[in-house]
């Protein structure tokens, strides 16, 4: 039985999907389905799509003129030069329109960014000063008791003096000046809060110890004891013992390259990059036993001085010298670079003190100091305070270049100090104004107003940085890591085009001569039976060689040919003649060769 | 000569001569053509031409058509006719149909040309835009256009305008007296008006807000219940829900049918349908007993199951879901269309869509004989030497032109045209032309207006110098300093600056201008120096880049004491410590002097000069033992100078880095490693070395960079918006004026770009 619907019955009624349809184009509208201001929901008018339009454009531009002007303090130019980062890109040297109008929305950019890095300037409340003399007074004059007591207590508790039995001591402050790392010949290790006098660890190594030195952190540092290099943590526990750089006299922390260096009483000088443990460069420098050696901060390069007077400069990954200097006619008897890498001072037996342009590199000192005794210590701060050492005695001066105290009555020094004993290291703190003293007979914090850098860059170095700091501090310097090759003079060298030297050039065209035809391998195709036999794909096979190996003799013969005439003497005007030559033998099929571009005449 | 006669027969006659002038004719037969649609066409089937075979009548023309109107009474319409005639032109043949076709083609591409073209401004816009918001942000305003709302404030000053407006506002008239509505607009709109500006009291506020947190609540509350509910899966609790209703509205049937029968009836008939709407859903297909019984009997029964597959593929075809096949059309041509936008805007950087030679003049260096760097710098330096020729000349023809363009900048400005808003479209009010007039001014006048202006100007200054001269005097008189009078009347020329505005200085260690008197005179002097020292100015700045060579080091002593003998005698007692010799240092001294050797130099010079030396430059050409006959007459001599001659020399000695530095030495074969990192030629849109080293000057991350700066410097170049659908661009986007730009930057690029516009249009004036 079927159930049939009945002829005449009335349409069921529409299905729910069917109504939707119809109510859709029916209506056509959407409604907005965003709730609507109480005046909008009332509103009985149409709807017209309108553009966003400016609605009285004179009344707001007056207004936003009115208001706008004194708003924005104008930057002064030296400082917005401060901050600038060159010269722009001359859009006449970009192709295309796209990329000139790129570049110049870019440099507008730039613009922007340097107005803006300018305007922090206001944000350094810290201003540098030094100690000014009254009339009829020099700086010279004054003590370090004087000098502690008119600061305030904060500063009062940063003078401070160790004595200590261990020997003749060296020492390192930490990158961002918090912790202090001493180090005693017979084998005193000690490593402190040195500004809230917190002892992390003191132990002897039961060696002698040659230096120290902080890695990246402050909770690791690295003593040079008589055989090897070991590591240790803050607290003192021996993390490694590196026996590869064995006997080393002097190392050094590269920062931003992770790399410890190294020194040995051989000649050998070491990177160890510290984040992977690995030495990335280790060579003999031929220079003898290394006493004298710190890095560039403005480029990584290691400067080593020798006792012939000469300060050379090296890379991990090269293996000569990337430059010498001569400095001194004698042995130099200490160098140090200033902190922003422009500045190298070297003293030597001959009791003079130079500072040398280190970008430049000129052959002529920037400064020479005329000593009485030659100097056995140099220190710059980061201010550019000089500060030298001659056994007992030192002095500090206000300016690298130009030496002298405030006023410079007659180049009088800026502080002075006897010590003790005889001075082994000094190191300026960093963001403060202390100088840190090293002798045979302990260390002394000394006060030298003015000589370290007030404002500091907290993601950078940050002397209150909590341990959650430092751990994510870590983090980032190890993702930004430079590799060890980026080592070079120019440290802008990487923006620059790669271009072959001289002696590649030669080697390339010398190469030439020497050519041998390569060896020619053919596999034939395997033809069927009866399709030339062996004796034929032979013969095939000399032929097709000697075809290849013609034409490989006959080019490198042009090639020849090309230097010969290029190199020959009388240099290229015969050459060029040579080559017109050929060219004015007129062909019949010259008029189906492409016609010379015209000359454009220039006019006037 | 009557039969002759009576033989003539014209007919005949004229029957014979065409006879006698076709016999020598050929016949001219030829191959249909196929002009017309047939089913059928013969290849084969000859006939011959219409002239050749012409014996039919002709057919009747216009001219018999006149000759008998002539006759009869419709002598006018005759005339006419003849006239219309003798005038009328023969119509010209219709073209041939691929050239009509072509003709219309083009007349068709032009259109569609001229259609597209108005979009290239918008295209290149956007194609140059360095960030695009998608979907395209426009706004949605609202307009009020009911009666008594104010209208929109128009600028409709047209008669048109005038009328309809006059007939709106009868039509409005109108319709109100035949609704009856007897409200007046005005009062409507004023009671809106105060209502809106009246402010409600503090506790109305307050009940306000109470009323309506608790209505959100409610909201709320009844929303999490309809939740609730709706999740119940129960089918028990479905069904005793669905009984319930139904005897609700039972309950109320009964209820209306004491008290409103028609109302009663009108709710059974809803009920009934509901019921049969529910039916007719085909939900309950196969659940009713009577399609129980038939699955029942369906096991049995052949013809019963045969009768379900039937019913079962009728409900199918009820429920399957309608195609709709207009939005399916209209899906199809959206995407035509997006595919033409596609291959529109494509690769910008094609050179086969733009049609544009790019040029291609790039100097082929010879990388063989000179290094890059070496090339680069010299076509640097001599490009620069060019700009900074052209610079100076241009300042030159600036400094000129100012002077004569500034009187002009003062005559009347242009007004803008104003512009309006009408329902979203501007309209520019186009302006008489007044322009002709200025442009019939002689160029005397303009001159001599210059010539006033100018002296105006010039009176204008004088007076004000004489001003503050007066100012000064009185000053330095009041303060009693001769000199400084002195001073400040020189100055005269060089005190023009002064501040425009005096503002309040909140923080005064701040301040930098504060100068003790000695300073500030000597600060007074120094300007008075100014223009004296201008040249001299110029030559100080060429010497501020200072060749390192030239230096002279600064040398000086150290000093134990002051050498003053009052200073002396200053000087503390432990001064005297200091200045007592270390035996330690006396004994290193010793050794140094010891020790002193000039052959350290000479060491140095020598390795410098092994390591800087080019290694294998120089390749024998002679081959040994050619040329070299024995016998008499060869001498060692002639050998030599042949091998002398066919030495090669592979490189000339080129300048070194440190070449006269005598104490320097610089290794030029230079780190192999970090030349992998470095690119190899310089990258494309950049023509010299110069300008990809500044392209790259600038690093962007966060750290180097103020944040502001950052977020600019790294802003995507497609911003979209999630769950937006991206619609393409309608014909508004032609007529949308540009955003209102928010950034600084932003509005530094538009200032440079219309700078750059209004040097352009001042260039070709």
């Amino acid at each position: 039985m079927t159930k049939t619907a009945p002829k005449g019955r009335k349409k069921p009624a529409a299905r729910y999907f069917e109504r939707a349809a119809a109510v859709k184009t029916e209506d056509g509208e959407e409604k907005p389905s965003k709730p609507k201001r109480k005046h909008q929901r009332n509103f009985t008018g149409d709807f017209l799509k309108i553009q966003s339009q400016e609605k009285s454009k004179a009344l707001k531009r007056k207004r936003l003129e009115a208001t706008e002007k004194p708003k924005k303090q104008k930057i002064p130019q030296e400082v917005l030069e401060k901050y600038s980062r060159g010269e722009a890109v001359d859009s006449t040297g970009v192709r295309t329109r796209h990329f000139k109008e790129k570049h110049k929305r870019k440099e507008i950019y730039v613009e922007y960014a340097t107005e803006q890095a300018a305007r922090t300037e206001l944000l350094l409340q810290e201003t540098p000063g030094q100690l000014e003399a009254d009339e009829e007074e020099t700086t010279a004059e004054y003590r370090q008791a004087e000098i502690v007591a008119n600061v305030d207590l904060q500063s009062a508790a940063k003078h401070f003096s160790l004595k200590l039995d261990f020997g003749p001591y060296t020492m390192r402050y930490t990158k961002n000046g918090r912790h202090l790392l001493l180090g005693g010949r017979r084998g005193h290790v000690a490593a402190f809060d040195w500004v809230t006098k917190k002892l992390h660890c003191e132990f002897n190594v039961m060696e002698t110890v040659a230096d120290v030195q902080w890695l990246h952190v402050p909770t690791m540092y690295a003593v040079a004891q008589k055989e090897w290099v070991y590591f240790y943590d803050k607290k003192g526990t021996e993390l490694h013992c590196v026996k590869r750089l064995a006997r080393v006299n002097r190392m050094d922390f590269l920062p931003y390259h992770f790399l410890l260096a190294a020194g040995n009483s051989a000649g050998y000088a070491s990177w160890l990059d510290v984040s992977i443990g690995e030495l990335v460069g280790n060579f003999n420098t031929g220079l003898g036993d290394i006493r004298h050696m710190r890095h560039n901060p403005g480029n990584g390069v290691l400067c080593i001085g020798g006792g012939k007077g000469v300060v050379s400069m090296w890379s991990p990954k090269v293996r000569e010298p990337l430059a010498k200097l001569l400095c001194h006619p004698t042995a130099i008897t200490a160098l140090t670079v200033d902190p922003k890498g422009m500045h190298l001072v070297t003293a030597g037996l001959d009791r003079l003190v130079k500072v040398w342009d280190l970008r430049q590199l000129s052959d002529k000192p920037l400064a020479i100091f005329n000593l009485r005794l030659p100097a056995n210590e140099l220190e710059v701060s980061q201010r550019g305070m000089l500060a030298l050492s001659q056994g007992t005695y030192l002095e500090t001066y206000t300016d690298v270049l130009l030496g002298g105290g405030t006023g410079r009555k007659n180049m009088l020094p800026y502080l002075r100090q006897r010590c003790d004993a005889f001075v082994h290291t000094m190191r300026f703190c960093p963001y403060e104004d202390v100088l840190g003293v090293a002798t045979a007979n302990g260390f002394q914090s000394l006060l030298v107003p003015g000589c370290g850098e007030p404002n500091y860059d907290a993601l950078e170095d940050n002397p209150f940085e909590t341990s959650k700091q430092r751990r994510e501090h870590e983090v980032h310097a190890l993702l930004e890591k430079i590799p060890p090759e980026l080592i070079t003079l120019d440290p802008h060298e990487i923006t620059g085009v790669d271009a072959p030297t001289l002696q590649e050039k030669i080697d390339a065209k010398r190469q030439l001569f020497y050519l041998k035809p390569p060896r020619i391998n053919i596999n034939p195709r395997h033809k069927m039976k009866g399709r030339g036999g062996s004796a034929k794909a032979a013969r095939n096979k000399q032929i097709v060689k000697d075809q290849q190996r013609k034409e490989f003799i006959a080019e490198v013969r042009k090639a020849k040919k090309d230097v010969i005439a290029s190199h020959a003497e009388g240099g290229e005007e015969t050459t060029g003649e040579k080559v017109k030559k050929p060219k004015a033998v007129r062909s019949v099929l010259d008029r189906f060769k492409p016609k010379p571009q015209k000359k454009q005449k220039s006019t006037n | 000569m009557s039969d002759d006669e009576e033989q003539y027969d014209p007919i005949a006659h004229k029957k014979l001569l065409q006879a006698v002038s076709s016999l020598g004719n050929v016949q001219h037969i030829r191959k249909s053509t196929r002009d017309e649609r047939q089913p059928e066409q013969n290849e084969f089937q000859l006939f011959k031409s219409a002239n050749a075979t012409d014996h039919a009548a002709k057919a009747v023309g216009v001219n018999d058509l006149v000759q008998i109107l002539r006759t009869s009474k419709h002598i006018e319409t005759g005339k006419k006719l003849k006239n219309v005639h003798s005038t009328k032109k023969v119509l010209q043949k219709p073209l041939e149909k691929p050239v009509a076709d072509r003709i219309k083609r083009t007349i068709g591409y032009e259109g569609v040309k001229k259609k597209l073209a108005r979009w290239d401004a918008v295209v290149a816009k956007q194609r140059s835009a360095e960030t695009q918001i998608f979907p395209i942000p426009s706004e949605t305003i609202y307009v009020n256009t009911a009666a008594h709302s104010n209208a929109i404030k128009t600028s409709i000053k047209s008669e048109l305008g005038k009328e309809l407006q006059a007939s709106i506002k009868k039509l409005n008239d109108l319709r109100k007296v035949q609704t009856g509505d007897n409200t007046d607009e005005q009062e409507l709109a004023q009671e809106e008006e105060r209502l809106l500006a009246q402010k409600l009291t503090r506790d109305e506020l307050h009940a306000r807000r109470r009323e309506l947190a608790y209505l959100r609540m409610r909201e709320s509350q009844k929303s999490a219940k309809a939740r609730m509910q709706n999740k119940i899966k129960s089918k028990k609790y479905h069904k005793l829900l669905k009984r319930q209703k139904i005897l609700e509205q039972v309950k109320q049937f009964e209820i209306l049918k004491k008290t409103n029968p028609e109302a009663a009836l009108e709710k059974l008939n809803a009920l009934e349908k509901s019921r049969l709407v529910e039916r007719a859903s085909l939900r309950h297909k196969n659940t009713g007993t009577w399609a129980k019984n038939l699955q029942m009997r369906a096991k049995y029964d052949k013809e019963v199951r045969k009768d379900l597959a039937e019913q079962l593929a009728v409900s199918r075809q009820l429920t399957e879901k309608k195609v709709d096949t207009d939005s399916e059309h209209e899906e199809q041509t959206t995407t035509k269309i997006e595919t033409n936008v596609d291959e529109s805007i494509a690769d910008p950087f094609n050179p086969w869509m733009t049609l544009k030679q790019t040029e291609n003049d790039e100097p082929k260096a010879e990388e063989e004989e000179v290094s890059w760097r070496k090339y680069w710098t010299e076509r640097n330096q001599n490009e620069k030497l060019l700009t900074d020729h052209n610079a100076e000349v241009e300042q030159v023809k600036r400094e000129k032109r100012q002077q004569t363009t500034q009187p002009i900048k003062e005559s009347p400005k242009k007004k803008k045209p104003k512009i309006y808003m009408e329902n979203g479209w501007q309209v520019e009010e186009v302006e008489e032309a007044n322009e002709a007039p200025a442009k019939t001014k002689t160029l005397d006048e303009i001159f001599d207006a210059q010539k006033d202006n100018l002296n105006n100007h010039l009176i204008h200054k004088l007076n004000n110098l004489k001003r503050q001269a007066a100012l000064l005097k009185r000053l330095s008189k009041k303060s009693k300093k001769p000199k400084m009078k002195h001073d400040a009347l020189k100055n005269l020329k060089d005190l023009t600056f002064k501040k425009t505005k005096q503002r309040v200085e909140i923080d005064e260690p701040l301040n930098q201008d504060e100068l003790e008197p000695k300073e500030a005179v000597k600060v007074i002097e120094a300007v008075n120096d100014l223009p004296k020292s201008k040249e001299e100015k110029n030559s100080t700045a060429k010497v501020a880049d200072i060749d390192p060579d030239k230096v002279i080091p600064i040398t000086w002593k150290q000093k134990m004491r002051l050498s003053d003998v009052v200073n002396d005698a200053l000087a503390d007692d432990d001064a005297a410590e200091f200045d007592e010799a270390d035996p330690v240092a006396e004994r290193q001294m010793l050794i140094s002097e010891a020790f002193e050797d000039d052959d350290i130099v000479a060491d140095f010079n020598k390795d410098k000069k092994d390591d800087s030396e080019v290694k294998n430059n120089e390749l024998q050409l002679a081959m040994p033992g050619w040329g070299c006959w024995g016998g008499n007459g060869i001498s060692e001599k002639v050998l030599e100078r042949r091998n002398k001659r066919l030495l090669l020399k592979l490189a000339e000695p080129e300048k070194r880095r440190d070449d006269n530095k005598d104490n320097v030495y610089i290794n030029e074969a230079s780190n192999k490693q970090a030349r992998a990192h470095r690119v190899s030629s310089i990258p494309f849109p950049f023509k010299s070395l110069a300008d990809y080293e500044a392209s790259i000057r600038t690093p962007i991350g966060r750290e180097f960079v103020p944040e502001t700066a950052f977020r600019m410097l790294t802003r995507p170049a497609v911003i979209t918006r999630k769950g937006q659908v991206i619609e393409p661009m309608d014909e508004s986007e032609l007529v949308k004026p540009d955003r209102r730009l928010r950034h600084v930057v932003d509005k530094r690029i538009k200032r440079q770009e219309e700078q750059a516009e209004k040097a352009k249009r001042l260039l070709v004036d």
